[in-house]
């Protein structure tokens, strides 16, 4: 903490990070006012690409994933991303699908947002409890069957209504919204409390993510108007939300497994090393030991034999390994 | 171990070649070296004690590609009665 505070920012990379924020939000609100629609499927269509590189990834690496976090978050934003994609094919505007209100689009919106929770929450749940985890191809199946359930609930009607022409957002939705919100800040402690199990970069990029999609959500509760500013505002946060993600995944599951399995080759290596020596220190001592052994075996063997009267003796032995077992000796009776 | 007790009576100039099965059971090339000793022991037999256990351990290590040791404890003993 105190190293943090200790940084001294210099004008220069304040600005820096201050452009880094403002010129994508500058460019995104032009974008806005000069075609809202291209705005909303440019950024929706960012997070569906995002969120499918995420699962191609997550789900390729799965056997070197150091931690199941990845697997869940690929899943589950596959799910996310197809429903996301729906989100924006259908649209106000995009005349892609026949219901041409901004009922059916908030729908999707807000299933995807709970799909994006149960993922999270999930995530949080089996972070660091390695051996409870289900196999990941159980787990594709259970969520892509909880995303086929929620499109047919969505366009077969049985989602409750989101968005009334002329009234605005319904309760269910602001309700949901805050649930959902509420899941999130939930799965950000779970993550805090666990954060042994995350590197610090890795902590900081979920929290803030998780961050960002609460201030998205809350954005969504406010808008009258599915082209109004609060919506653009919360598509905003999303924005950030999938830059972050992205980040994310790139540190986690492409540039992390590598760098521990570098440090594992490593420690097997020191490990190695050690066990070698205490091998040799064994082997040293298990010699002095025979040496010993073979000392007192020698001294039973007679030096001289017996000296008799009409009768010569000649003797020969040679052990096997250092310790043998043949013993012999001429005795006068 | 169970030794029956028996009685001989030896001549002067009987030699006796006593050896653990180390020496008879080694072998080289398939061939055991018990197969190879009464030959060496037969021909050197005449020898004092001291000289045929060495010309036994010469053959022996000629036998076993220049080695004295052996896969196990290898022990003989020659008694001759001048």
């Amino acid at each position: 903490m105190r190293k943090v505070l200790n940084v001294r920012y210099s004008g220069f990379t304040c600005l820096i990070a201050f452009l880094k924020i403002a010129l994508p939000v500058g460019c995104l609100y032009l974008l806005s006012l000069y075609n809202y629609l291209l705005y909303h499927s440019l950024v929706e269509l960012l997070a569906s690409l995002v969120a499918l590189a995420l699962f191609i990834v997550g789900w390729n690496t799965r056997t070197f994933a150091q931690n199941n976090l990845m697997i869940i978050l690929a899943l589950g934003f596959l799910v996310v991303g197809i429903i996301d994609l729906l989100h924006m094919l259908s649209y106000k505007g995009m005349g892609v699908f026949p219901q041409n209100d901004a009922n059916l689009p908030t729908q999707l919106w807000i299933g995807a947002r709970y799909v994006e929770v149960l993922t999270l929450l999930c995530g949080a749940f089996y972070l660091g409890k390695k051996d409870e985890f289900p196999r990941p191809e159980f787990l594709l199946k259970i969520f892509l069957a909880v995303g086929v359930l929620l499109l047919i609930a969505i366009f077969f009607n049985f989602f409750p209504v989101c968005y009334l022409e002329g009234e605005g957002l319904t309760v269910f939705k602001v309700f949901s919204e805050y649930l959902i919100s509420g899941g999130f800040l939930l799965a950000g402690i779970i993550f805090y409390k666990k954060r042994e199990h995350l590197t610090d970069k890795i902590l900081r990029l979920v929290l803030t993510a998780l961050g960002l999609t609460i201030l998205s959500e809350m954005s969504f509760t406010l808008y009258v108007d599915i082209y109004g500013f609060f919506n653009f505002l919360g598509h905003i946060f999303k924005f950030f939300f999938i830059t972050l993600l992205y980040r994310a995944l790139i540190e986690e599951s492409l540039q992390n497994p590598y760098q521990l399995l570098f440090k594992k080759i490593v420690a097997t290596n020191k490990d190695l090393e050690k066990k070698s020596i205490e091998l040799e220190k064994v082997y040293r001592r298990l010699n002095e030991e025979m040496d010993k052994a073979r000392a007192i075996h020698e001294q039973t063997l007679p030096d001289d034999l017996p000296e008799i009267k009409g009768i010569s003796f000649a003797a020969h032995y040679h052990p096997a390994l250092k310790l043998g077992g043949d013993f012999y000796n001429m005795r006068n009776l | 171990m169970n030794f029956q007790e028996s009685k001989l009576t030896l001549t002067s100039g009987t030699t006796i070649f006593f050896n653990t099965d180390g020496l008879t059971e080694q072998q080289a090339s398939g061939v055991y070296y018990g197969e190879i000793l009464p030959k060496v022991f037969y021909e050197n037999s005449r020898l004092s004690p001291q000289l045929i256990i060495r010309a036994v351990c010469e053959d022996f290590r000629r036998f076993n590609n220049g080695s004295l040791q052996g896969t196990d404890d290898i022990t003989c003993l020659v008694m001759q009665l001048n």
